[in-house]
């Protein structure tokens, strides 16, 4: 009754979202057409407006916001007839179809419920597992609770177990365990995804992100920073005389610069070879030995993940302060550098000391 | 956003950009071919966490407001917009500097519309 009487206001602001989409149609316009869409009882239309956009900017929050909405009141609208299907045909897939829609309209209980029916008629169908991890996944994400998150593991593992090729079950158990910082247990089972689909896009970016967390992971967790046991493991060449000499020459030199408050040089192992400090508040040198260890390692490797190349410098600026960080092959410098005296000449401040 | 990141490229010659909170989360990205959005997200991310973290551990809490990252096959800048980073990815050559002023106008469009 109350929709009803809202339809004519619904009706007039779905125009209005339609000629701002028509005169200019960005995310934001997109978004509030699918929604005012919605409103005036037109989901379907609204589903694939925004389905769409989606696809073209899967990052804007204005659109993953509407995505959300839509995708809920899309799911309302098409439940009814899940609900007669399923009464009309009991199988394991009406089952499914009705639960993922309930899941996805926001009635986790009643989905829960509707696969325990399921899971009692069904014992061993990989898909009512499948779905079952999802929605107590769905279940962890709204409540946190970790018996939901072992449900969720147990269920989708049973699915694998039951249908060890489906690419779907296995990439969400990864997923799932990414989500929750569990990179250990995600790791084979990308590797298991990988040996199968070699260049699945969506796998090797899982995997990107899994090995560079367990790297970071392992590193924080033996108190290194960041990739120091990786530029560890490089055959590095060991300092020589002549090396051991130009740090020394550097040091020597940015004794000269007032505006160089502190330098620290290190070998291509990353070991120290020299360093100077000078008496200053704007940079605290008290516990610099791993943030200035990161800058002169961590963040050489870091760096070269980038796909850029080796880098060669990296120069951090701030209120009247930079720190500049340089690879110079065999050495590798990290200055500290005081903006008082201005902040536009401190690259080529930084340019003459390691030049 | 996109749009936005897409016409910066355009501007400058950019290979791409994106917009990252400052925790890490890709908020949007206008990348070419060559990379893969997440990978370079979480690699940039990675990058300018532990960068941010260790300027603070020097008692500089209020943080960088830029950073730039030059590499034999590119370069990188990381600009600060409060919330969120501006990344910008580019060749060698490409000298941000002359494109300040395109900078300057994105972020400002960028910001304006999170407002709005």
């Amino acid at each position: 009754m109350f929709n009803k009487l809202l339809l004519p206001l619904h009706k007039a602001l779905l125009k209005r979202a339609s000629a701002q989409h028509q005169a200019g149609p960005d995310a934001s316009s997109t978004a509030n057409l699918a929604r005012a869409l919605v409103r005036a009882g037109r989901e379907d239309e609204a589903f694939t407006i925004i389905t769409s956009a989606r696809k073209s900017s899967p990052s804007d929050p204005d659109i993953k916001v509407a995505y959300d909405f839509v995708r809920r009141r899309h799911a309302r609208a098409l439940l009814t007839q899940a609900i007669k299907q399923l009464r009309h045909d009991k199988t394991p897939r009406n089952y499914i179809r009705t639960a993922d829609l309930l899941r996805t309209a926001g009635n986790h209980q009643k989905a829960l419920s509707l696969m325990d029916e399921v899971q009692y008629a069904f014992p061993d169908h990989w898909g009512v597992e499948l779905s079952m991890g999802r929605l107590y996944f769905t279940r962890f994400e709204a409540t946190g609770d970790p018996a939901a998150l072992t449900q969720c593991i147990t269920h989708t593992e049973r699915a694998i177990e039951l249908n060890p090729d489906h690419y779907k079950s296995t990439f969400f158990l990864a997923l799932t365990h990414v989500r929750v910082g569990m990179y250990a247990d995600a790791h084979p089972l990308v590797e298991s995804l990988l040996a199968k689909f070699p260049s699945d896009p969506r796998s090797l970016a899982l995997k990107a992100h899994v090995d560079h967390a367990m790297s970071t992971k392992e590193s924080e967790e033996q108190g290194e920073p960041s990739d120091q046991k990786e530029s560890e493991t490089h055959e590095a060449a060991p300092p020589t005389n002549e090396d051991a000499l130009r740090a020394k020459q550097m040091i020597e030199e940015s004794a000269a610069k007032p505006e160089i408050l502190g330098v620290f040089v290190f070998d291509s192992a990353g070991g120290l070879l020299d360093s100077k400090i000078r008496e200053s508040d704007s940079f605290d040198f008290n516990s610099c030995t791993e943030p200035v260890g990161y800058m002169a390692n961590g963040c050489i490797s870091d760096a070269n993940r980038l796909g850029i190349g080796t880098l060669e410098s990296c120069i951090l600026t701030g209120d009247q302060w930079q720190i500049i960080i340089r690879n110079l092959g065999s050495l590798k410098v990290v200055a500290f550098v005081d903006g008082e005296e201005g902040v536009a000449d401190l690259d080529n401040v930084a340019l003459e000391l390691t030049a | 956003m996109r749009e936005i990141l897409k016409e910066l490229n355009e501007q400058t010659g950019a290979v791409g950009s994106m917009v990252i909170t400052t925790d890490g989360i890709m908020v949007a990205a206008a990348l070419g071919d060559d990379f893969e959005e997440d990978v370079m997200a979480a690699f940039a991310s990675s990058l300018l966490l532990s960068l941010r973290r260790c300027v603070g551990a020097m008692g500089k809490q209020d943080g960088m407001t830029s950073c730039t990252v030059n590499a034999s096959h590119g370069k990188l800048i990381f600009i600060d917009m409060d919330s969120c980073f501006l990344v910008v990815v580019a060749s060698k050559t490409t000298n941000f500097q002359s494109h300040s002023e395109a900078i300057k106008k994105t972020i400002l469009k960028i910001t304006s519309r999170k407002i709005a």
